[in-house]
């Protein structure tokens, strides 16, 4: 037995509620299809682990386990065993985030996929006039549309982010991120002894562009191998300037998120340059090999 | 922006409530209208015909809409995380409504009002604090009447309980398929 249910998420005062909209059968047939479009990109994408400070582009998506702190949010959703049915909350589309449809199959897991609601609620504030009855007429009931396919989508216990902004809006990663990167500071400290994390703490409070590389720069297992020679030098290049205290680099104010990106080999000068190398910083990269050394 | 008519499916918790006391009003049918001194206090025919139709038009109100939800597919997936039982709110039914009322006596016009009183007052505590007990067109079905509410582990769940209907003895941890009676009834759907 199959059932197809659509929902919304409102969030109002800084607070997130989910609740049912019945949907016509029509409704249901273009969900089931907003499923089968978003598994056949995820089929055909390259699905790497969710990063943070990754830009994903249109066929590249992410993964992340159900459990992960990041998508609490989404699991409260798909692990929520009472979510109201309320149409009325539709009137009011000023404060919905997201909609979400469900497919639950018997013997089965459930399928969630989720959907910033920015295109549904589009027509809200548009007149539109339809063709009834040989005359134009203001139809001035709430209208929405659906795209045609998921920007988050479960399967089994993964979760799979095909728009990462999707993610960090309706989860409101925000604060968490910068939060959390105080202790990420921490767990990476011992992996570069020679870097002194101070003058990265206020900047990553502040600033969640910076705290987002530190969420990925947590998930990387090679920081170890940094050598301090070829950091220096890295530095001294792109302009990230030091001062040393206590035979350890601080960096200066203004150069914090420069030595984040660069230890997230994310920034780079033009190695085909020897003279006054351009600098470039890379929103998305992915690794194609290793160098021969 | 303008509101929507309000949709059938809203007047169907109140409707279940009415029609749990559908037996009542059988009883009331059976027992006559209400006389003082040998003369009835309220037009015979009246009265007849506003019994009947309390205890049957809800039934038949709710009826027309699971049809009409069930031709419009209107489904939902109504998890169980506790077990629930009806048998508990058996009792409590039969001690609240048909007892107090079957027995109650309309010697005098002032125990008529009191009796009128008291179904208005047991239809609000019933749509008030969910107490749906028994439905005469489901229970003839074989339908079971739960009162179901969520887990409440999530951020994301509702407090509020929802009331199902189902053929099973007891419901234990489970997804059941429903068709949506309105927002808070729904009744279990059966293999096609």
């Amino acid at each position: 037995m199959k059932t197809i249910t659509f929902g919304v998420l409102v969030k109002h005062q800084g607070e997130l509620k989910a609740f049912l909209v019945p949907i016509d059968q029509a409704g249901q047939s273009h969900i089931e299809q907003m499923f089968a479009t978003t598994h056949g990109k995820v089929a055909v994408a390259q699905v790497e682990d969710f990063q943070l400070a990754e830009t994903y582009s249109e066929n590249r998506c992410a993964k992340l386990g159900l459990a992960d702190p990041l998508a609490e949010t989404i699991k409260g959703l798909y692990d929520a065993t009472s979510v109201e049915v309320n149409p009325d909350v539709l009137e009011d589309m000023e404060h919905v985030v997201a909609y979400f449809g469900v497919i639950e199959e018997t013997n089965s897991p459930r399928n969630l996929g989720i959907r910033q609601a920015r295109t549904f609620k589009s027509l809200r504030t548009k007149p539109v006039w339809t063709f009834a009855e040989g005359q134009l007429t203001e139809d001035k009931r709430p209208k929405v549309t659906l795209s045609d396919s998921w920007e988050l989508l479960t399967e089994g216990e993964e979760l799979f982010i095909v728009s990462a902004t999707a993610l960090e809006r309706i989860c409101d990663l925000a604060p968490a991120i910068r939060k959390s990167a105080l202790d990420g500071l921490e767990e990476i400290s011992p992996s570069i002894p020679f870097l002194n994390m101070e003058p990265l703490k206020s900047r990553v409070e502040s600033y969640t562009r910076s705290a987002r590389i530190v969420a990925d720069l947590r998930k990387r297992g090679d920081l170890a191998v940094v050598s301090e020679g070829a950091l220096k030098s890295e530095s001294d290049k792109q302009g990230i300037e030091y001062e040393i205290i206590d035979s350890q680099y601080m960096v200066k104010v203004g150069s914090e998120e420069g030595l984040l990106m660069l230890l997230d080999r994310r920034r780079y000068a033009d190695p085909l340059v020897a003279v006054n190398p351009d600098i470039y910083e890379a929103d998305s990269r992915h690794k194609v090999g290793k160098a021969k050394s | 922006m303008a509101r929507n008519a309000p949709s059938a499916s809203r007047f169907i918790r109140p409707l279940y409530a009415l029609g749990s006391l559908a037996p009542l009003f059988i009883v009331l049918l059976i027992k006559g209208e209400p006389r003082v001194e040998g003369k009835p206090i309220v037009p015979v025919l009246g009265y007849y015909i506003a019994v009947i139709a309390l205890a049957v038009l809800p039934i038949a109100a709710i009826a027309f809409r699971w049809r009409q939800a069930n031709a419009n597919h209107d489904h939902s997936v109504i998890r169980i995380a506790r077990p629930a039982d009806s048998k508990d709110h058996l009792l409590v039914y039969l001690l609240t409504v048909l007892t107090p009322l079957y027995s109650a006596s309309f010697g005098s016009v002032r125990d008529w009002y009191a009796s009128v009183f008291i179904l208005v007052v047991i239809v609000f505590l019933f749509c008030h604090f969910d107490l749906y007990h028994m439905n005469l067109l489901f229970a003839l079905r074989g339908y079971r009447t739960f009162v179901v509410q969520g887990h409440g582990d999530s951020p994301l769940d509702c407090r509020k309980p929802v009331i199902v209907l189902s053929k099973r003895t007891y419901l234990t941890e489970m997804d059941l398929h429903c068709v949506r009676l309105s927002n808070t009834v729904f009744i279990e759907r059966e293999e096609p």
